[in-house]
């Protein structure tokens, strides 16, 4: 029998005190994520001029000329689709590979949690430097613009910890064994005895320890 | 399998796509990318049911990839920018990308964990990764040489 399989669902990853990948910890973004998902479908509706005119709270229709502007037009042309469509749907990938996974998911499927990172930290800077393009080209500026790129980089923060886990895993797996293998199938979550020995500090498995209370 | 079945019913918006958004009879090729494309999803979604074709929704990113190669090769260079059904394959592609890479037990552990199953590493590579920081006697009842082990639930 091998003591050291991890079979405690919440169990916590350094460096943390607490489990990055816990439902409790990934419901807030995806929620989160999902409410900027709709703000941006909004903003697309108008784009695709579904809807005649845009609400904006404090710059009236500063909004419209943004989403109308030769930069949002540019993008257009190389995405095939409005920009804030665009943004709709990495704001829903956010919300799917946050959902995906068990509460484990930084060990078993690492694959997964760097995917999530991909898709949530380059999506808050693009947001960042779409809000600075909105004031520093265009001139205008767009309530419901600037919320969403709040919100992506409150995603980028939310996100990070898990990602952070999941990297230092695959670290210390590489570390022990400096076996490409191992490390391919460990980041693919196949089972390898050394990845499970390695995942997290011995007070942590089976049930015992911080991480069972 | 959440995710197959909201691939299914991307299939379902594909195949009705040349409806909605009035495909002219001329443009062949866009009836025959839309029906196909739906066909294809549907098809590689429901396999995915069945566990020897588990891993079928992975050729929905194929799919993806070939519906918004397709939009782009329709769109390119058009002064009044993607006509509707071309932003809709765009759309609809980068959905199934997503959905595509969702594993069927996404809120389970791996299939292998989940069926009790151990991929042990062999002799070799057990002495080179032999953990440093956990007690040796934990190794030493386990037959080195077994590649698969059944563990207790």
């Amino acid at each position: 029998m091998h003591a050291r399989l991890p079979d405690n669902p919440d169990a916590i990853p350094e460096p943390w005190d607490y489990n990055p990948s816990a439902w409790r910890q990934r419901v807030p973004i995806c929620i989160l994520a999902f409410v900027a998902f709709l703000m941006a479908t909004y903003l697309a509706l108008y784009q695709w001029r579904l809807i005649d005119s845009v609400w904006d709270p404090f710059f009236g229709d500063q909004t419209a000329k943004v989403l109308d502007s030769d930069v949002s037009m540019w993008m257009r042309k190389w995405t095939l689709i409005p920009d804030a469509a665009f943004g709709a749907v990495a704001y829903l990938g956010d919300a799917i590979f946050g959902l995906a996974g068990s509460t484990r998911r930084w060990q078993y499927r690492p694959w997964l949690v760097v995917l999530f990172g991909i898709d949530v930290i380059p999506l808050g800077v693009v947001s960042a430097v779409l809000v600075v393009l909105q004031g520093t080209v265009v001139g205008s500026w767009c309530t419901l613009c600037i919320v969403t790129a709040i919100v992506s980089l409150i995603l980028v923060y939310m996100a990070y910890d898990e990602v952070w886990s999941c990297l230092l895993f695959l670290h210390r797996v590489w570390k022990q064994t400096h076996d490409r293998h191992v490390l391919w199938d460990t980041f693919w979550g196949r089972p390898v005895a050394i990845a499970d020995e390695v995942a997290l500090p011995d007070s942590s498995y089976g049930g015992t320890g911080p991480a069972a209370a | 399998m959440w995710a197959r079945d909201v691939e299914i019913m991307i299939g379902c918006w594909l195949a009705m796509s040349p409806f909605i958004f009035g495909h002219l009879e001329a443009r062949s090729g866009w009836w025959v990318c839309d029906f196909a494309a739906a066909l294809a999803v549907i098809v590689l979604a429901g396999s995915s049911y069945w566990r020897p074709w588990r891993h079928a929704h992975l050729g929905q990113v194929l799919i993806a990839c070939w519906v918004i190669g397709f939009a782009y090769s329709q769109s390119w260079g058009l002064a009044a920018g993607a006509p509707a059904a071309m932003q809709n394959l765009m759309g609809v592609g980068l959905l199934l990308m997503m959905f595509g890479l969702v594993p069927n037990d996404a809120p389970d552990p791996p299939s292998a964990r989940a069926h009790g199953d151990r991929v042990e590493n062999d002799e070799d590579t057990q002495s080179r990764s032999r953990c440093s920081n956990c007690d040796p006697s934990r190794h030493q009842s386990e037959p080195a040489t077994s590649r698969l082990k059944t563990m207790p639930r």
